[in-house]
């Protein structure tokens, strides 16, 4: 048995899932202001009614994406970049936000090295310059910092190399090195790493916390973070890279009601008091955005799942015909008119269409039926068109509906015939988390000569799985999930972008 | 006149919607170009006018693969180690930079390696507009020589390149870039300000015309409104709101597909007013053909710009795919492409397409 565990700004969710996966417990309680209480409660809720023990407790967070955009309880970091005389045209924090850039005190320096995108020295690195900036930092008191280097994704060698140099300068130092952060592109991969230096005295407090919650329960288990692209890594590795746990919450929510409804292909809707949120996903996992993902301001090449939100939610207001996107929100059981208030919501109409039983239906019999038809004709309209903007081809697409304002969707949508609406689908970011599988990646520059196209496939993809068994999954249950070729124009010897991406089931201990 | 923040911003929108979909994003060279003027202080835009007879106008261009410079981000100062050489291989001073191509990356980046080599930038460009060739540049076709081409890295390495036709020059030039580890700056086409006011020497007027397409999308309303606004003011046509409905791949040898005239053919079905029309998109590196019914709408070299209709922002071919909601505008090219000898160079039969060049038709 396992315990899923979505810390959301609202609600901490929980759910005890067996070794097949069913649920067979689940629990909302009110997330807490030192967090760890309220996770505390929930596992004990859900614990109480586990025959059994528990072989591992899964944890999706929104506290390091909180700490970056609120810019609290971060570390003052410093960034050193290896590429001069290269990238000087662009320095660290380009482009950060003052609030964000101040708060980790925004001390960058440039140093030579760096490779070429085939792997040979664009600059050598340079040790003298490395020990003065050493001593710099040491001297302005900083403790963490964020090392990249130009095509560090080819070759890590001169970041470890770098690594090394400054940690024996300055001892206790914690280096966060690009290459395992984040893919091509250099500015978004360093801006990722700064993230992640900043937080990692935040990492290593949370991570305890959390244990000691898991203990306090008599839980004697592993625990384990989600992960943007809703794979887990351990304790260890989450103290390292906490930065690797943004946005796992949308990437939990649209897996787990995936997984609820049986389909490993289809499209999920969930319907909040606000926004619907679209996504789109293939073989089990969320569709990837292509553009840069901004957290707090900053630009990063994370693996974010691509989400479409529109304003239409339960709570949203109706003017004539018009739906959203303000909204009631979380006032909507005083404000709607069937729970007696004055205001018109969509929710009221789903009540008056007869598709939902809440509140007292009384108070919207006066509506007329043709208005009510008409403007829940309307949200189903723009439900559908968002939909189908998400859709990669024009084949059949399932689609799953979860969450509190799912009343507004009918039992079909146009061009949608087949829409579900699977049990439990409240806590699905929970059982998300409690579903996730063990991933790993590989994205680099790859020359592919005339002929050994598919060799060079096969050796990514070795690499691939090779990874996620070093991350934890399970020999046997790993298969590639995703594989991307992008040629690099103009380049002789068929240089080429390859990522892949393999996941596999948790090895049990 | 004179380019800095917020000014730079709309500049680099307008270069986008010049690409055609082509050129590389704008987006990416802008804080280049931020960074540049933070430095240095604004870039001065000058007209041909104001510069001596006998002073040098010098084009510049990044070249290489977009997805190297993504990670070797260059100074933008290759460009100084650039003016040196041409001024001592012509022994004159360079008075101008001129940005080679206006459409998409090399827009805003000609402002970055104006700002560090310390010159303004002529308000004129080689294009008008984003091609994918180093000779599909106005000087061509007004007869200036083109080489020496100088190119640099951003080490201070440079290689001057000598040859007696385009072709030459441009496959040694890319031999040179690919050395420099597929980044580098290059200037071609090198002439005198009196060489490049005679008739279609350069595409005058490109850089106010890439800032005031900026400004009229920044105005308030709905996209295919501002886009309506923009056709209005520049003679061109919102050809259909449509969605693209199928992407079809490209076929033949992956090399060949991409280093060349890669064609994927895009389907548009009609939304909104359109509701019933289906149109054929031909794609190369840009947009080049918009076909109904077998015609032609529009073609290479007038430009075919596509807009998300929920973002407002300009599609690159690269990002086109299935289920966009785009708007679509044709733009007319700047006319000495519509001459025969432009045509030769930069027609549809130059990109592959076996289509008429007919000039757009304003609505």
């Amino acid at each position: 048995m396992r315990i899923g565990i979505d810390v959301g700004g609202t609600n901490t969710d929980a759910v005890l899932v067996s070794d097949v996966d069913t649920v067979l417990a689940s629990v909302k309680t009110p997330t807490t202001a030192d967090v760890t209480t309220g996770v505390a409660a929930a596992i004990a809720a859900v614990a109480g009614q586990a025959r059994g023990g528990i072989s591992a407790v899964m944890i999706g967070t929104t506290h390091f994406t909180n700490a970056v955009v609120e810019a609290r309880r971060l570390t003052p970091t410093a960034a050193v970049r290896l590429g001069l005389p290269a990238t000087a045209a662009l320095p660290p924090f380009t482009d950060w936000p003052d609030r964000l850039r101040e708060a980790v005190g925004g001390r960058w320096y440039l140093a030579h090295g760096g490779n070429e995108y085939d792997g040979t020295e664009l600059s050598a690195l340079r040790p003298e310059e490395l020990k003065r900036i050493a001593a710099e930092i040491a001297a302005a008191g900083i403790t963490s910092v964020a090392l990249s280097s130009v095509f560090s994704p080819v070759t890590a060698e001169q970041e470890l190399q770098a690594a090394r140099i400054l940690t024996e300068e300055v001892p206790g130092l914690r280096v966060s090195c690009s290459h395992s952060i984040g893919r091509i592109g250099l500015l978004e991969r360093e801006n990722a790493t700064i993230l992640n230096a900043a937080l990692v005295d935040l990492a290593e407090h949370i991570v305890t916390a959390f244990g000691a919650a898991i203990a306090g329960c008599g839980i004697q288990a592993p625990l384990l973070l989600s992960q943007n692209d809703g794979t887990l890594m351990d304790v260890s590795h989450a103290r390292s890279f906490p930065v690797l746990t943004f946005a796992s919450g949308p990437t939990n929510s649209m897996r787990g009601a995936a997984y609820l409804s049986g389909l490993a292909d289809c499209a999920v809707i969930d319907v909040g008091g606000t926004t619907a949120d679209i996504g789109v996903l293939a073989a089990g996992f969320p569709r990837e955005a292509s553009t840069a993902a901004d957290i707090g301001g900053v630009r990063t090449n994370f693996r974010m799942p691509d989400v479409l939100p529109i304003g239409i939610g339960g709570g949203s207001l109706v003017r004539g015909t018009e739906v959203g996107p303000d909204s009631v929100g979380y006032q909507l059981t005083e404000r709607a008119l069937v729970f007696g208030g004055d205001t018109l919501t969509a929710t009221d109409l789903a009540v008056a269409a007869g598709r939902a039983d809440i509140g007292d239906r009384s108070l919207v019999a006066h509506l007329e039926q043709s208005f009510v038809d008409a403007t829940l004709e309307r949200i189903s309209l723009r439900l559908a068109e968002s939909v189908d903007r998400m859709r990669i081809s024009a084949d059949p697409l399932p689609v799953v509906v979860v969450g509190g304002g799912s009343v507004l969707v009918p039992d079909a949508l146009p061009g949608l015939p087949d829409l579900r609406r699977p049990a439990h689908h409240a806590v699905a970011n929970a059982l998300g988390a409690a579903i996730a599988e063990v991933g790993g990646e590989v994205d680099r520059v790859f020359q592919v000569p005339d002929g050994r196209r598919t060799a060079v496939l096969d050796e990514a993809r070795s690499e691939a799985v090779a990874r996620a068994e070093a991350a934890g999954a399970k020999p046997g249950t790993v298969r590639v999930v995703e594989v991307e070729e992008v040629p690099l124009a103009y380049l002789p010897g068929g240089a080429t972008r390859i990522k892949v991406k393999a996941v596999g089931e948790l090895r049990r201990a | 006149m004179h380019l800095s923040g917020g000014r730079l911003r709309e500049f680099a929108q307008g270069c986008d919607v010049l690409g055609g979909g082509g050129g590389g994003p704008a987006g990416d060279s802008l804080p280049l170009a931020l960074h540049a003027v933070d430095l240095n202080g604004p870039v001065e835009v000058v007209d041909l006018a104001e510069l001596p007879e006998d002073g040098l106008v010098m084009p510049c261009a990044f070249l290489g693969a977009p997805a190297i410079g993504a990670e070797r981000i260059g100074t933008c100062r290759e460009s100084v180690a650039i003016r040196r050489h041409v001024e001592h291989h012509f022994g004159k001073p360079v008075v101008a930079m001129l940005c080679t191509e206006i459409g998409g990356y090399n827009g805003p980046a000609a402002a970055a390696l104006a700002s560090h080599a310390g010159l303004p930038l002529l308000d004129g460009d080689g294009m008008g507009r984003a091609f994918p060739g180093v000779d599909q540049v106005a000087m061509q076709l007004a007869g200036v020589t083109p080489g020496p081409s100088v190119l640099a890295d951003e080490h201070d390495r440079v290689v001057t390149v000598h040859a007696e036709d385009g072709a030459w020059l441009e496959r040694l030039a890319r031999t040179v870039v690919t050395g420099f580890g597929d980044r580098g700056v290059s200037s071609e086409y090198v002439m005198t300000a009196q060489q490049a006011r005679a008739d279609g020497a350069v595409v005058l007027g490109s850089v106010r015309k890439a800032l005031r397409i900026g400004e009229l999308l920044a105005q308030p309303g709905s996209v295919v409104r501002r886009v309506r606004a923009l056709a209005g003011e520049f003679d061109g046509r919102v050809v259909a709101e449509g969605r693209i409905s199928a992407v079809l791949p490209a076929t033949g040898p992956d090399a060949e597909v991409l280093a060349t005239n890669r064609r994927t053919p895009a389907m548009l079905e009609g939304i909104g007013p359109d509701r019933g029309r289906t149109l054929r998109l031909e794609v190369g590196h840009e947009y080049l053909a918009v076909i109904e019914d077998g015609e032609p709408l529009a073609t290479m070299p007038d430009i075919i710009t596509l807009f998300d209709t929920y973002t407002g922002q300009p599609v690159s071919a690269e990002r086109l795919r299935y289920g966009l909601r785009v708007v679509v505008l044709a733009l007319p090219c700047p006319p000495l492409w519509r001459t025969e000898d432009g045509l030769a160079l930069v027609g549809p039969g130059a990109f592959g397409l076996d289509l008429p060049y007919r000039p757009l038709e304003v609505s």
